[in-house]
C-alpha cells in the first residue's frame, strides 16, 4: 500500500474516532482537486465553491459508513460525481445521466454553456467542449489520476463501460483538437 | 481558493452540542412515552379525557423519540468516541429508570410500574448492545490509527 494511500486512511480513521483536527486536515488536503473537478465540469468559480461545500456536506455525513478508509480517493470523487449530476440535472432540467440521452453534437446553446474561459489552455478548452460524460471521464482519469476500478467505482458503470467511454472521449477530444490545427 | 467555508461548515455540522440535543431528546422522550404509555394502558378507571390526554402524550413522545432517530442517522451521525459517550449515557439512564420502576412494582405495589418496567429493561438490554458494539467499534478505530501511525512513522 503506497504512502498517501496509508495517511488518507490514517485520516480517515481519525475522523471516524471523531478528532475535530482531523476534518481540517482533511479538507486541506482534498479541497482543491475536488474543486478543480468540480471547476472541470462546472465552467466557473462561484459554481465549482457552491459544489464543493455540497461535496463537503456529504463528506461530513457520510465518513463514519465509509469501511475501507484506502478507497478514500475514489469514495470523494464518487461523492463529486454525485453532487455535480444532481445540481447538472436541477440546471438542466432535461439532462440525464444515462449514455443514450447526451448525444455526440450537443445545441450550440448547451455547448456553449460548457465552454471554458479563455485563459485555460488549448486542451482544457476543448476538453471543456466535450459533452459531459466523455468530459467527465477524461477529467478523473487523466486530471485526477483515478485508477480505472476507480473511475467506475465513483461513475458507478463497469470498467468495460469506462474503457469505452474513455476510448470515444479521446477520439472526440483528438477530432476537436484536430480542427483547432492542434497536431494530436 | 481556501478551505475557511469548509472549516465553518464542520464546525456547523460536527457540533456536539447539536448531537448531544438529540441524544437527550430521543431518551427523555422515549421515557416519557413508556410513563405516560405504561399509565394509560393499566390506570384502572381513568376519565375518558384522561385517557386522550395520556394517548396524545404518547403518541407525541414516539414522533419526538422518531425525528431524533432521523435526524441522528441523517444529519447529525455520532462518530465514535460520541457513540460510546451516548449509548453509556443511554445504557446508565435505562438502568436507573429499570431499578426505579422495579422498585415501584416490588415495593410499593405501583400496577401501573409494571408495563413501564418491561420497556425500561428493554431499553437497559439495547442500551447495553449498542455500548458493546460502540466499545468494540472504537477499540478497532484506535488499533487501526496506532497501525497506521506506526507504518507510517516507520517509513519517515
Amino acid at each position: 500500500m503506497r504512502a498517501d494511500t496509508r495517511a488518507d486512511e490514517l485520516l480517515v480513521v481519525r475522523c471516524q474516532l471523531g478528532e475535530r483536527a482531523a476534518f481540517d486536515a482533511l479538507a486541506a488536503r482534498w479541497y482543491q482537486p475536488l474543486w478543480r473537478y468540480a471547476r472541470n465540469l462546472t465552467g466557473n468559480d462561484a459554481a465549482a465553491d457552491d459544489a464543493t461545500q455540497d461535496i463537503w456536506v456529504g463528506v461530513l455525513r457520510g465518513i463514519d459508513s465509509l469501511r475501507d478508509g484506502a478507497r478514500l480517493r475514489s469514495w470523494l470523487f464518487g461523492i463529486g460525481h454525485r453532487v455535480l449530476m444532481s445540481r447538472l440535472r436541477t440546471q438542466y432540467g432535461r439532462l440525464e445521466c444515462g449514455d443514450a440521452v447526451l448525444d455526440d453534437h450537443p445545441a450550440d446553446d448547451e455547448h456553449e454553456t460548457f465552454l471554458h474561459e479563455l485563459e485555460l489552455s488549448v486542451l482544457m478548452d476543448e476538453l471543456g467542449r466535450l459533452p459531459l460524460l466523455e468530459q467527465e471521464v477524461l477529467t478523473l482519469f487523466y486530471l485526477r489520476e483515478l485508477s480505472l476500478d476507480d473511475v467506475s467505482h465513483v461513475l458507478g458503470i463497469p470498467p468495460g463501460t469506462v474503457k469505452s467511454r474513455l476510448h470515444r472521449a479521446r477520439k472526440m477530444l483528438r477530432q476537436h483538437l484536430t480542427r483547432q490545427g492542434v497536431r494530436t | 481558493m481556501t478551505t475557511s467555508p469548509l472549516s465553518t461548515l464542520s464546525d456547523q455540522e460536527l457540533s456536539v452540542k447539536a448531537r448531544a440535543g438529540h441524544v437527550a431528546l430521543l431518551l427523555g422522550s422515549l421515557c416519557m412515552s413508556t410513563i405516560t404509555g405504561s399509565l394509560w394502558l393499566t390506570e384502572p378507571g381513568l376519565p375518558q379525557r384522561t385517557s386522550i390526554a395520556f394517548a396524545a402524550l404518547t403518541a407525541m413522545g414516539l414522533c419526538w423519540a422518531a425525528y431524533a432517530v432521523y435526524a441522528l442517522r441523517r444529519r447529525f451521525r455520532l462518530l465514535a468516541l460520541q457513540r460510546v459517550v451516548a449509548a453509556r449515557i443511554a445504557f446508565t439512564f435505562c438502568s436507573a429508570a429499570t431499578v426505579g420502576s422495579l422498585y415501584l412494582v416490588v415495593e410499593e405495589g405501583v400496577a401501573a410500574a409494571g408495563p413501564a418496567c418491561a420497556v425500561f429493561a428493554v431499553m437497559t438490554v439495547v442500551a447495553g448492545f449498542l455500548l458493546a458494539r460502540a466499545r468494540r467499534n472504537y477499540r478497532a478505530l484506535s488499533a487501526r490509527k496506532a497501525e497506521l501511525e506506526r507504518q507510517l512513522g516507520r517509513r519517515e
